[in-house]
C-alpha cells in the first residue's frame, strides 16, 4: 500500500469520525435541551399553530423548529454563552428590556452541543441557494434595497440596524428583532423566506406583512435585494 | 324512517361537513382593543399618545398622539380605515405608518378605525 493510498484512507475515516462526533454532539444537545427545559419556552416542531393575540402573548420564547435554517452556525453557539437582548422590550410584551438577559446562559460545552441539535432543525421546505450571503451587491441593487429598508418601508421603525459599518451607535426602533449584526446572525436564504411568507415562522407577529392577498407591495426580484441587504448588515 | 329523510340528513351533513372545510383559520375575530395592543400600541403607545417603544429620537416622524382632538379630528373614519388598511402612504401621511391590510381582516380594521375615533381620539 502506497503512502497516498493510505493517507486518503486515514482522512476518510477522519471525516466519518467528524461527523460521528457532530451527530453525537446533536444528541447530546438534544438531551441537555430536554434536560434544562428549555422546550418549555421553545417550540421544536412547527409550523406554529397559534389562532389568536392571546395564545401568542402567552408565548415565552421564539419558535426554534426552524433555527437550522435561519441562524448562522457559529452565532447560536456565542448567543448560547452569553445570551444578550435582541429586542428593546420583552419578548411578547411593550415593557423595556432592563438590566441583564435573563436566559440562562450555557457553558462552552454545553452550548456547542445544544447549537449542533438547534442546527439540525431546518425548514424542510424552504428554498435554499437562492440567496448567496458572501456575494457582494451591486451599487444600485444596493441603492433600492437600502431605500427600501430606510424609506419606503422604513424597516428601522421597529428594527435597530447601523446605517453604516463604522456608524458610532445603531438607530431604530425597539419592538423588532434587532438586525445589528444580521450579518453574522441569520441566512440570507430564510430571511428572503420570511420576507415571502412571515406567517410560516411568526404567525401572530407584529411586522405588517407585505406581499398577502390584499397588496403584493413588492416584485419577487425587490424581496431578494431586502434579503440580501439585510444579511449584510453589520 | 323513509328514503327521502335518510336522503335528507346525508346532505345535511355533507353540507355542514363541507362548511368546516371552508372555515377560514383565523377563527376567532380579535376585538379592537387586543389588535390595538398588539398592533398599534408598540408605536403610539397603549394610551395612544404616541408614545411607545419605538417612538424614539431616531425616526424623522414621531407616532402620532391619537389623543389629539385636534390634529385627529381632520381623519374621517374611513380615512383612518385606509391608512390602517394601506398605510400612511394611502393618505398622504408617513411612510412609518405601515399597512395592515394583509393581516387583519376588513371588519376588524374597520373595529380598529372606530376605536381610534371614538375611545382614544374622541372626536
Amino acid at each position: 500500500m502506497n503512502y497516498r493510498r493510505m493517507f486518503m484512507i486515514g482522512l476518510s475515516i477522519m471525516a466519518l469520525l467528524s461527523i460521528n462526533w457532530t451527530v453525537a454532539e446533536a444528541q447530546d444537545g438534544k438531551g441537555i435541551f430536554k434536560s434544562k427545559g428549555c422546550g418549555d419556552c421553545h417550540a421544536v416542531e412547527g409550523p406554529s399553530k397559534l389562532k389568536n393575540i392571546e395564545d401568542r402573548v402567552k408565548q415565552k420564547g421564539p419558535d426554534l423548529w426552524f433555527a437550522g435554517s435561519k441562524f448562522k452556525p457559529r452565532y447560536l453557539k456565542t448567543w448560547l454563552e452569553k445570551p444578550s437582548d435582541l429586542t428593546g422590550v420583552k419578548y411578547s410584551e411593550l415593557l423595556p428590556v432592563k438590566g441583564k438577559n435573563s436566559h440562562p446562559a450555557l457553558s462552552g460545552k454545553e452550548a456547542s452541543d445544544v447549537s449542533n441539535y438547534l442546527m439540525t432543525l431546518k425548514d424542510k421546505d424552504m428554498a435554499t441557494g437562492i440567496i448567496d450571503d458572501k456575494k457582494k451587491m451591486k451599487r444600485s441593487a444596493l441603492f433600492k434595497a437600502g431605500t427600501l429598508f430606510q424609506k419606503t418601508q422604513v424597516c428601522f421603525g421597529c428594527h435597530l440596524f447601523k446605517p453604516k459599518k463604522r456608524a458610532k451607535r445603531a438607530i431604530g426602533g425597539f419592538s423588532g428583532p434587532s438586525l445589528v449584526g444580521a450579518k453574522k446572525r441569520l441566512t440570507g436564504d430564510w430571511v428572503y423566506s420570511y420576507l415571502k411568507d412571515q406567517k410560516r415562522y411568526v404567525p401572530l407577529g407584529r411586522m405588517p406583512i407585505y406581499q398577502g392577498p390584499t397588496f403584493q407591495a413588492y416584485p419577487d426580484k425587490d424581496l431578494k435585494a431586502l434579503a440580501q441587504y439585510i444579511v449584510n448588515l453589520y | 324512517m323513509n328514503k327521502s329523510f335518510c336522503l335528507s340528513i346525508m346532505v345535511i351533513s355533507v353540507a355542514i361537513w363541507s362548511f368546516s372545510l371552508v372555515i377560514p383559520e383565523r377563527v376567532l375575530a380579535e376585538d379592537a382593543l387586543t389588535n390595538y395592543n398588539w398592533y398599534c400600541a408598540q408605536c403610539h403607545g397603549e394610551g395612544g399618545e404616541g408614545d411607545g417603544p419605538n417612538a424614539g429620537k431616531d425616526l424623522p416622524v414621531a407616532p402620532r398622539n391619537l389623543t389629539k382632538k385636534e390634529e385627529m379630528v381632520k381623519f374621517s373614519e374611513e380615512m383612518i380605515f385606509n391608512t390602517l388598511t394601506k398605510g400612511g402612504p394611502a393618505n398622504n401621511l408617513s411612510t412609518l405608518m405601515p399597512p395592515f391590510g394583509n393581516i387583519l381582516p376588513p371588519d376588524e380594521l374597520k373595529a380598529l378605525a372606530k376605536l381610534v375615533r371614538t375611545e382614544l381620539c374622541k372626536c
